[in-house]
């Protein structure tokens, strides 16, 4: 019998995340785009001022335990850094569920880099050949996805930054960048799966990066988690390639980026750029949201 | 005429421009139609002479703009341009606007009279007219009540900032301790401004600052943020109608409608 897995949802990467895992021979249980019941549980049960991807993520690991039997593996994620609060949810939340009288197997954290090839070795029983190759096929479905998500049109160059999860998930977001794309905004994300999976590479070899990357510590030589470091990188990245504004997205109280928010102030000061933070929580509204960037964008638009 | 609402959360306000001559009218916010409904028979029944002239021009802003767009043809831009539009054609020598609301409160900074910064309140109440209304509301004041006791004050309490909710438990604590209720209102009042002037994250608000909105008729407001930003700042005249004056400035002029009109169009 194959192995049962499931896994937390990250927007339209979901579908591509599951196909993957059935080619390595798993079968995959995914949770609804929005339980209501799982999230309002997800949020009584967890902890008071925990940032959202550990609220988002509980409700859909209870709404995967509500469709499925005792027998499955959640699968958590590990940021390799190891500063941000968000390589230690996968255990508040076994307890959370276990609390809540949910039966499974565990949550298998996967790490980030190279550890994820061996994590999902040990969870798929796949070799080392199979998961290079379902990779490769998953990484270009990625690829086109991006490339229908984030289409090349639109005349206010818009740069986002930020957690890659916030940004990624529409959920947590409020759906901002289609928001973006109908005031008519090119929209760029600097957090990409693709760009995060590509990221150690281009650490290797990619010039412009490793100077980037070393242009950011300068401002930040302390280790941090989360994305935080590349969101440094990335405003300096998008403010020097004449974008016209730069929109940095985080989970509210998100530790990593609230520490930088001084920085990327005193970016946006210097090399005048504006800027707007979203800070996401179940809190936010929408309509909030829609107003304000569209404050933003017109004050953008002013400008030109 | 020239017809303009800043449609805010809190209140609706109308401003209309007639051969120059502003008639400016506002109330709560019940319902946006319902609201610009009685506001529009409120304009017709006390200047009747203004029935039959033709609008020429509509201008929308404020959170329910789309809304109200949506069955009343017009001119829409968001709060932040109208505020700045309205300034810079009140005080072009503006620096900085400063705008608090009974829902909202906001700061634009200008450079070279371009907005180069601005920000709105976002997760937190604790900067906005609400909260001083919820206090006035718990301790029995109107606001002129308030505004003047806090006026006499000379050593306010130190109210916390961030959150209206904790504030009023805040302000509730000095009473439990006897304090003299004039500095818990000025203490109030000082966190209210603390919270506001807290948006900009450490930029320099640049002088002169205009300060407007529902907010700016509290003349301990203007106090408060004098003292924490240590000059002296400008309230125009008639502060609350600031929006709809710049909503008006941004109408195209390519309508003909009567007050009648329009007042039918609320109906739908």
């Amino acid at each position: 019998m194959p192995n049962k897995i499931g896994f937390p949802r990250i927007g339209s990467y979901t579908e591509i995340i599951a196909k993957l895992f059935e080619e390595l021979g798993t079968e995959v249980v995914l949770s609804s785009p929005y339980n209501e019941k799982a999230f309002k549980t997800a949020i009584a049960t967890s902890p008071e001022m925990v940032c959202l991807p550990l609220k988002y993520t509980l409700a859909d690991y209870i709404d995967i335990l509500e469709k499925s039997n005792e027998n499955i593996t959640l699968i958590g994620y590990k940021t390799s850094s190891g500063r941000c609060r968000f390589h230690c949810y996968y255990l508040s939340q076994t307890q959370i569920l276990k609390n809540l009288g949910y039966k499974f197997k565990g949550i298998y954290p996967i790490r980030s880099g190279l550890g994820t090839l061996f994590d999902i070795m040990a969870i798929t029983g796949a070799n080392l050949g199979e998961i290079l190759f379902a990779f490769n096929r998953a990484y270009k479905r990625i690829k086109k996805l991006e490339e229908e998500l984030y289409p090349k049109t639109g005349d206010i160059k818009i740069g986002l930054i930020g957690e890659i999860w916030s940004i990624c998930d529409p959920r947590a977001n409020l759906n901002i960048i289609k928001k973006l794309q109908n005031l008519g905004c090119y929209v760029k994300n600097s957090l990409c799966l693709s760009h995060f999976i590509n990221d150690g590479f281009k650490m290797l070899f990619n010039k412009k990066r490793k100077l980037l990357r070393k242009r950011a510590r300068k401002i930040f030589p302390e280790l941090l988690g989360g994305h935080a470091i590349n969101s440094l990188e990335n405003f300096i990245s998008f403010a020097e390639r004449g974008f016209d504004g730069i929109i940095l997205i985080r989970p509210l109280s998100c530790s990593p980026e609230v520490f930088i928010e001084t920085f990327i102030n005193s970016l946006a000061e210097e090399y005048k750029m504006p800027l707007f933070i979203q800070n996401c929580d179940e809190i936010s509204s929408e309509t909030n949201l829609e107003n304000r960037i569209e404050c933003f964008i017109e004050s953008i638009r002013l400008k030109k | 005429m020239i017809l303009a609402a800043d449609i805010g959360n809190g209140n609706i306000k109308l401003f209309l421009n007639s051969n120059h001559t502003p008639y400016r009218l506002y109330q709560p916010n019940l319902g946006i139609k319902r609201t610009l409904k009685e506001l529009i028979e409120k304009l017709i029944h006390n200047r009747p002479d203004l029935k039959d002239i033709t609008v020429k021009a509509i201008g929308l802003t404020g959170a329910g703009r789309h809304y109200a767009n949506s069955f009343l043809p017009g001119t829409v831009k968001t709060e932040i341009l109208c505020q700045y539009k309205a300034i810079l054609e009140l005080n072009p020598e503006a620096n900085s606007i400063l705008e608090i609301g009974k829902e909202d409160s906001k700061i634009i900074i200008l450079r070279d009279k371009i907005i180069d910064y601005f920000s709105l309140n976002t997760i937190c109440s604790g900067g906005v007219g609400n909260y001083i209304e919820n206090i006035c509301f718990r301790f029995n004041l109107t606001l002129e009540e308030f505004d003047s006791l806090a006026l006499q004050s000379e050593k306010p309490v130190n109210i916390g900032s961030k959150c209206a909710v904790f504030g009023l438990s805040s302000a509730l604590n000095y009473l439990q301790k006897g304090e003299d209720i004039k500095n818990i209102v000025a203490g109030v009042i000082k966190a209210v401004a603390r919270n506001c002037l807290s948006m900009v994250k450490g930029r320099q608000i640049p002088s002169p600052c205009i300060f407007t909105g529902g907010g700016a008729l509290l003349k301990s407001f203007k106090k408060a943020f004098e003292e924490e930003l240590g000059f002296e700042v400008i309230i125009p005249e008639n502060p609350i109608f600031t929006g709809a004056y710049g909503a008006s400035l941004y109408a195209k002029e390519d309508k003909t409608l009567s007050l009648g009109e329009i007042l039918s169009m609320c109906y739908t």
